[in-house]
């Protein structure tokens, strides 16, 4: 089963200290990012194969189409047994991590800076 | 024959001396040692006047030498404010004597029929009775400063045709009208804006009302059915909540405002300082730095503005 990982946010330097942890922990997946949901989406809808295993890290805050949107979008042809989500902000706002209960898709919320030990966590859950 | 003993005190205004001493004589025929002044010309009353409110009642000759009639009544009423004035006459000037009466004396007695027992009975009973009068006075004197002082605005209007019956020193202030030109106005003058007036009495309603400098203020108002002058009419209570709106007002936007700085506070300003952590995270453990005081430093600093800021961000969310 091929496996991939996603990388949505709009900030080059988090994308970048991102990548840089996964490698620290010795991911070896190739790592596609997006600078927001929209592009994620366009790519999604033309690849996504069930038969496929994907790990999403989302930001929330982006301009074209934010976290939140792409949630919605992707609901009616993702399904969680191929796909894990972990949200990945910067925001502490309480209303966010509210919301993100309301998604069952988001496995994790995820609060930046993304630290080494949850990312070995995260790599062992997803066999990366 | 029965004497009354209580205390006494009576002012008799004659200059004819034979009535005055007649006048003592049925006096002491009914009042064991009553004490009585004696003055024949109003001057010496009016020097008197100080002393006058220590004495319960006044008799008043009608014509004295210095001073008569009409005039005479009404500056011996002045003086004796808190007593009765019984005015004395005989039947040439009758008809004066009911004059005297509308303008404020207690009573008349005509010398020609005056006699111990009618003399006795008018001093009792113009003394109880002009102590009730004086209550009365004293309570409508209590309506009118809690009507004209009260701190809060109040009309009285025409339960039928809406016009302005009274209104209080607090309603001239507040509408910045004169009190002459509200009276027998429409209260619609001032309540230019609301359509039905008087739906909802006895329960308190917003309505905007208008200045005389057309100035509209937004006020809580309270009705009331009353009698005033023997008519129906309605008392409006109007109390000003122009500058409470606006305060709430003030604080709301306040809140709008406090609410997009949490909102930066959580998504802008936090956005490249967890960039900065995730480096330093990543240079502490990969020894890409290796001046261990300046990253120490660096680190020190960094935790110290991520403090601050989540400190911030936390006392936005709790208002």
């Amino acid at each position: 089963m091929k496996k991939q990982v996603f990388i949505i946010d709009d900030d080059p330097i988090s994308i970048m200290i991102l990548k840089k942890n996964l490698e620290l922990v010795e991911v070896a997946q190739k790592i596609t990012t997006f600078s927001n949901g929209k592009d994620a989406l366009n790519h999604l809808k033309k690849e996504y194969k069930t038969e496929e295993n994907y790990t999403i890290f989302l930001d929330i805050n982006m301009p074209e189409m934010n976290g939140w949107e792409f949630l919605n979008e992707i609901k009616s042809f993702v399904t969680p047994q191929n796909t894990t989500i972990y949200l990945l902000t910067s925001s502490i706002n309480k209303l966010d991590k509210e919301k993100a209960t309301k998604f069952p898709i988001i496995n994790q919320y995820l609060s930046k800076p993304i630290c080494k030990e949850i990312l070995k966590n995260i790599k062992e859950e997803n066999k990366l | 024959m029965i004497v009354d003993e209580k205390k006494y005190s009576i002012i008799v205004v004659e200059d004819n001396l034979g009535d005055f001493f007649l006048l003592e004589e049925y006096v002491s025929e009914k009042i064991k040692n009553p004490s009585v002044k004696h003055f024949e010309r109003f001057s010496e009353l009016n020097a008197f006047k100080e002393d006058v409110e220590n004495y319960d009642i006044i008799f008043l000759d009608l014509s004295l030498p210095d001073k008569s009639g009409t005039e005479l009544v009404e500056e011996v009423l002045k003086i004796a404010k808190n007593i009765p004035v019984v005015v004395l006459t005989g039947y040439t000037d009758f008809s004066f004597a009911l004059k005297a009466i509308a303008l404020g004396a207690s009573d008349y007695l005509l010398k020609d029929e005056l006699n111990s027992i009618t003399l006795y009975k008018s001093i009792v009973y113009n003394i109880e009775r002009f102590k009730n009068i004086i209550k009365i006075k004293e309570s409508e004197q209590l309506y009118t400063d809690l009507f004209q002082l009260s701190p809060q605005p109040i009309f009285v209007i025409d339960a039928e045709t809406f016009q302005i019956l009274d209104v209080n020193q607090a309603c001239e202030k507040l509408y910045e009208f004169k009190k002459e030109e509200l009276l027998n106005n429409s209260i619609k003058t001032i309540f230019r804006d609301e359509e039905s007036i008087f739906d909802n009495h006895e329960t308190i309603i917003t309505q905007t009302h208008q200045k005389k400098n057309k100035e509209k203020i937004i006020t809580e108002v309270k009705y009331n059915k009353i009698i005033h002058n023997n008519k129906e009419a309605i008392i409006i209570v109007s109390n000003d909540i122009t500058k409470s709106i606006e305060h709430l007002k003030e604080i709301e936007n306040q809140n709008e405002k406090l609410k997009d700085i949490a909102w930066i506070q959580s998504h802008i300003v936090r956005a490249p300082l967890t960039n900065i952590t995730g480096l330093l995270k990543i240079i502490n453990e990969t020894n890409a730095v290796t001046d261990n005081e300046l990253l120490n430093y660096l680190n020190q600093s960094v935790l110290e503005l991520e403090n601050s800021i989540n400190e911030i961000v936390e006392k936005t969310h709790k208002s």
